[in-house]
């Protein structure tokens, strides 16, 4: 492969990473729930803010902290007072009580830290780097390490430990897991919140990567996320994941060699429905 | 029969009294109807356009009104929507009866409204909107700002002779805007043998830039012409940086935003825009705005606050030289001669009523916008 190309492959992988990190919660929450949390992409344009709001006075950890605070706790909300009354009607009903709160999230957003783009506070005193003639910024390898951690660690999580199996009881079939004396709210609010979390940091490495906080950053991401669950095969976390990294290749591909032909987030959607007609499942297909 | 003829005069009386009263009442104060999206998407302009024109209208006032009368400035709203300019260019004729208008708004409002005003024979003073069908809807339709196609030849002007580039990539965004301006760099730039090795387009709202830049990193041109809004330009320039980009970067208007210096950081130094207004004037008018505007408001100047300021500026100038009417008001615009506001000297507005004004270039330098020269070449700057 040539230095150029790689290069681009680069790119490709790191605004793939945050594409993946904000659609992993989603793909959890349609795993246990079977909703599409489309709010979701609120609690990340929250999170960012949480950050911008907080780091100045606590620091960058202390910023990211409240991002991932504030996230979860938002997605523990939304589960317990949104999303739990509405689980035995139609699945329509809870999409359009998501799509309510996502509006409702964007607009508080706006009303309280108004429609100005904000400059974020936080820069990490990182380095370039250079990795086999490609070239890295601090910013993009900081995105890539935190995105494969997260990866492992939720990995880990759902195939090594006794929550990850009720978790994976949970979603293949919440009525029998319950039978089985699993605690499911439980499990279910755990994974709204350990998947709010990780839009919390997506929403932090964004606004880092960009520089920039607005209310209505995430609606492109938060509807291109929902393409990805799909394509990854709707509830699978590593179909998820590779879904993400290769929306972004092939974006980051195709601008770099044919130039915006047509807008990136129709190529995201161009993938979708030619991916969904070769293998209706998905990408990945099937199991968590 | 007496009785009648003594009734009618009394009635004859009342009326002409009643006529010259309210001609009084008027010549005391002069309305100035003004629209601009107060809320909506563009909020953040409408609020810095309407700051810009209350500032001026209140200055005026301070100094004793223009030739004695006291500036009203009547406020509305129209929400970035061609419909909502409408009802409120109406109102503002119809039910204000305001003497002239002002546009503090963007292209799609703006020319949306302006049949309106030109319909009533009531003058409008477009403040920065560049579309360049807006004049040609009538004789009432004056711009105060420099046609997209003007500012983009200046850009190629200043690309060669002030920043000494020979070959250069044009990135554009994909609206109304994007495309003129793109279109008239090229235009100039093949005139006076600037070579554009590349010209790529990129969609509004884009975030991601670093794709494209690689795509034309290797054609090393001597300078980037970006044709952006200060959110995309920011990132633009970011990009480039992280990339080892060694080219110049030029914009033009859409950067001129203390916000861009905010959101690109380190990244916006040493780069160029075109523009209007020129930070680094001598001219103390512009230093007396800029402290007058950062006070009350508690933000720096933009070019929308200036540009409207301007507008409301050179309203004034003509209501000094006497005009009363409608009528009288569009010919003192049009007989318009030399008048220094705070975007500096207009010279005079073409018979199609556009401006015919320097464009200036700005650097930035330590995190502030500096002076960068001036194209003052009137085939250059002269509106075709």
């Amino acid at each position: 492969m040539s230095a150029v190309l790689t290069q681009q492959v680069a790119a490709g992988l790191v605004l793939g990473s945050l594409y993946a990190l904000l659609a992993l919660g989603l793909a959890m929450v349609y795993g246990v729930l079977r909703i599409l949390h489309v709010a979701h992409a609120g609690v990340f344009a929250a999170g960012a803010y949480a950050a911008l709001v907080t780091a100045p006075r606590v620091g960058a950890w202390g910023g990211v902290a409240a991002a991932v605070g504030v996230c979860a706790v938002g997605g523990l909300f939304a589960e317990r007072f949104v999303y739990r009354p509405l689980l035995d009607q139609p699945p329509l009903v809870p999409l359009i009580a998501s799509i309510g709160l996502f509006i409702l999230v964007e607009d508080l957003l706006r009303l309280v830290f108004g429609p100005y783009i904000q400059a974020f506070p936080i820069r990490p005193p990182l380095q370039g780097l250079e990795v086999a003639g490609v070239r890295l910024t601090g910013n993009d390898a900081l995105i890539l390490a935190t995105t494969a951690l997260l990866l492992g660690g939720l990995y880990l999580l759902l195939h090594r430990t006794t929550l990850g199996l009720a978790w994976r009881a949970v979603a293949s079939d919440l009525e029998v897991a319950r039978m089985m004396g699993i605690n499911t709210n439980r499990v279910v609010a755990l994974n709204l919140a350990v998947g709010s979390a990780l839009a919390g940091i997506a929403g932090v490495l964004v606004a880092l990567y960009y520089n920039q906080v607005y209310p209505t950053m995430g609606s492109v991401v938060g509807y291109k996320a929902l393409a990805i669950i799909v394509l990854g095969g709707l509830g699978s976390v590593l179909g998820t994941a590779a879904a993400g990294l290769l929306l972004g290749v092939v974006e980051s591909l195709l601008v770099a060699q044919v130039g915006f032909v047509l807008p990136r987030d129709a190529i995201a959607f161009i993938a979708l429905i030619l991916v969904l007609l070769a293998r209706p499942r998905g990408l990945v297909g099937g199991s968590a | 029969m007496h009785v009648r003829r003594a009734l009618l005069g009394v009635v004859l009386l009342a009326v002409v009294l009643q006529g010259s009263l309210g001609g009084y009442a008027q010549e005391r104060t002069v309305r100035i109807g003004f629209f601009a999206p107060i809320t909506g998407p563009a909020a953040a302009d409408g609020a810095s356009a309407r700051q810009g024109a209350e500032l001026a209208v209140n200055e005026v006032n301070r100094a004793g009104g223009a030739a004695g009368r006291r500036l009203e400035l009547i406020v509305q709203d129209d929400r970035l929507n061609a419909n909502e300019a409408i009802a409120v260019s109406t109102r503002l004729i119809e039910q204000d009866r305001v003497l002239v208008g002002v546009s503090g708004s963007y292209s799609g409002p703006t020319r949306a409204a302006a049949p309106v005003w030109q319909r009533s024979l009531t003058p409008l003073v477009v403040a920065y909107a560049t579309h360049p069908e807006i004049t040609k809807t009538g004789n009432y339709i004056f711009r105060l700002g420099v046609l997209g196609s003007v500012e983009a030849a200046a850009g190629a002007e200043a690309a060669r002779k002030l920043l000494g580039a020979q070959t250069v990539v044009v990135l554009f965004m994909d609206n109304d805007v994007g495309r003129n301006f793109s279109a008239s760099f090229r235009a100039h730039a093949e005139r006076i043998g600037l070579r554009v090795l590349a010209s790529e387009v990129f969609p509004l709202g884009e975030r991601d830039y670093t794709p494209l830049l690689l795509k034309v990193r290797p054609l090393s041109p001597d300078l980037l012409y970006v044709v952006a809004y200060y959110s995309e330009a920011a990132l633009i320039a970011r990009a480039a940086r992280q990339l080892g980009v060694r080219s110049k970067l030029l914009g033009m208007q859409g950067w001129d935003s203390p916000k861009f210096l905010e959101l690109a950081g380190e990244a916006a130094e040493g780069t160029y825009f075109t523009t209007t207004f020129d930070r680094g004037s001598t001219d103390p008018q512009v230093r007396r705005f800029m402290q007058a505007y950062e006070q009350p408001y508690r933000m720096p100047a933009d070019i929308v606050s200036a540009s409207t300021y301007n507008a409301i500026q050179v309203v004034a100038h003509v209501l000094r030289g006497g005009a009363v009417s409608k009528a009288q008001v569009r010919e003192g615009l049009a007989r318009l001669r030399n008048f220094r506001g705070i975007l500096g000297v207009i010279e005079r507005f073409t018979p199609q009523r556009e401006v015919v004004q320097p464009v200036y270039v700005q650097q930035v330098r330590a995190g502030r916008f500096a002076s960068a020269g001036a194209i003052r070449d009137p085939s250059v700057i002269e509106p075709k």
